[in-house]
């Protein structure tokens, strides 16, 4: 028996690397939720996740091969292609707030809207999801401090760098690197237990 | 700042780089050391763990029905046609006139890969999805419009699915099968599309073609006449595809036939069929 066979995740992903498509259905089923809500919850439009979502399912089929099961679960590792895929999305969408000339996509004042994830939107309706979705997220980290809580969101859902970080909040590099290792740990516990309540 | 990076700046740098919030700099030091401390990647590969948990303690936000259905229907068709590679060779120049070179050189297709897609999805939607051709052609128009910075693209694959579609659905489709008696029992199906002058023709099981040589597939007239309908090269599996135009009268086509013939094709067939299928009669 192979050694992925224990893991029928892995067991998928070893025979979607040998072209059998079947074994994307199943994982897509498997799947689809978990990266449709993060896509969702990274992008807060509905069509781009989708797209996303697509996107991520495709380069898995893709690059099933190179899939290391020592390098973590097939669900961190579609997830992490997941919020690639979407943070993609977000860096294309503030290029073009900073190029105004670049016309390719959204609008400039769309993307300046969407080019962070936590800003209220500009209609009533975007504005009551967009605060929803804060919502949603304060209660998935509200094990953190506030200060903490606001590094993970920055980097997790803002697809900010460090030291982009850093530079929005005023705070020295050195701090933000504390405070999301001091975050991770601390949601370590919890989201063990939740990867074991899901497993 | 140095190439290199000692364990404990390193550790500092784990948790944002399990965020993937690290410059392209910082990313490429930290790989250094990965490559060399065990510790070091063991726990970045917990921390991408917790990370990849986060998204799972949100609230489930879950794709609408019709749009799941389709999206995983898509999925699989791209994956099929991924998987058989498609490629094809290029078009039976020799015997098209002018006007019916133009006609392909209008309609020639972007992506072998979409046009095996969209065969796919017809297949699917019509058993396991139940997704009709309307609802097909509508959802599809709907994903176009969406596309950040594709919408062209993604309406010219549309335009050539629907095509497809339309090419192998239409009322006046006719299907000739073509088979073989050898061992590995290639097998192909050949759509003709009468109105539409438009041929489709996939193959399965095809034996590798010798070096210099190339697979031709002919239209057998009646009168005894054989016209080339192109050339073509199967996949590592045995698969191929082929799309031309040409204008046939509905009762002067006796059959279909593959041969194998140098490369660059024959005007007439050299060799004995490898598959051969004849029209049935109405």
């Amino acid at each position: 028996m192979p050694p992925q066979a224990a893991d029928p995740d892995a067991a998928l992903v070893a025979r979607m690397a040998t072209g059998d498509e079947s074994a994307l259905g199943a994982l897509y089923d498997r799947f689809a939720t978990t990266i449709h809500t993060i896509a969702f919850y990274l992008l807060g439009q509905a069509d781009e996740a989708e797209d996303a979502v697509e996107e991520t399912f495709w380069q898995a089929w893709r690059e099933a091969s190179r899939y290391d099961a020592s390098r973590g679960a097939v669900s961190t590792w579609l997830s992490t292609i997941a919020r690639s895929r979407a943070l993609d999305r977000q860096r294309a969408w503030r290029r073009r707030a900073e190029d105004p000339l670049d016309t390719t996509g959204a609008t400039s004042a769309d993307a300046i809207d969407r080019s962070d994830a936590m800003a209220p939107a500009p209609d009533p309706q975007r504005n009551a999801e967009a605060a929803e979705r804060a919502r949603d997220i304060s209660a998935a980290l509200a094990k953190l401090p506030a200060e903490q809580r606001e590094v993970i969101v920055l980097a997790y859902f803002g697809g900010l760098s460090q030291s982009e970080i850093a530079s929005r909040t005023s705070l020295p590099l050195g701090t933000v690197k504390t405070r999301a290792r001091l975050a991770l740990e601390k949601l370590r516990a919890p989201l063990a237990q939740h990867r074991e309540g899901v497993q | 700042m140095t190439d290199r990076l000692g364990h404990e700046a390193a550790l500092e740098l784990l948790a944002m780089a399990a965020l993937d919030a690290l410059s392209p700099s910082e990313q490429r030091m930290l790989d250094a050391h990965l490559a060399l401390c065990p510790d070091c990647t063991r726990e970045l590969a917990e921390l991408r763990d917790d990370v990849a948990t986060i998204g799972a303690t949100l609230p489930a936000k879950k794709l609408a029905p019709e749009r799941d259905s389709l999206m995983r229907a898509r999925l699989m068709a791209r994956a099929v046609a991924d998987r058989a590679n498609v490629t094809p060779i290029r078009r039976p120049t020799p015997i098209a006139t002018p006007a019916q070179k133009a006609a392909i050189a209008r309609r020639t297709s972007p992506t072998w890969m979409w046009l095996a897609a969209a065969m796919f999805v017809l297949a699917a939607g019509a058993t396991a999805y139940g997704a009709n051709e309307h609802a097909l052609r509508k959802e599809l128009t709907v994903a176009s419009r969406s596309a950040d910075g594709e919408n062209a693209a993604l309406k010219k694959r549309l335009v050539d699915q629907q095509s497809m579609i339309a090419e192998l659905s239409g009322p006046g489709v006719m299907v000739i099968d073509a088979n073989s008696a050898s061992t590995r029992q290639p097998y192909a199906r050949m759509f003709w599309n009468q109105p539409m002058n438009r041929w489709t023709f996939v193959a399965y099981n095809l034996p590798p073609m010798s070096p210099g040589h190339t697979y031709q597939l002919w239209l057998v007239m009646k009168d005894k006449k054989k016209v080339s309908a192109g050339m073509f090269e199967p996949t590592p599996a045995g698969s191929a595809m082929l799309q031309a135009t040409y204008a046939v009268s509905g009762d002067s086509l006796a059959a279909i036939a593959v041969t194998a013939e140098p490369m660059g094709g024959s005007a007439q067939p050299t060799t004995t069929p490898l598959l051969i299928g004849a029209m049935k009669a109405e």
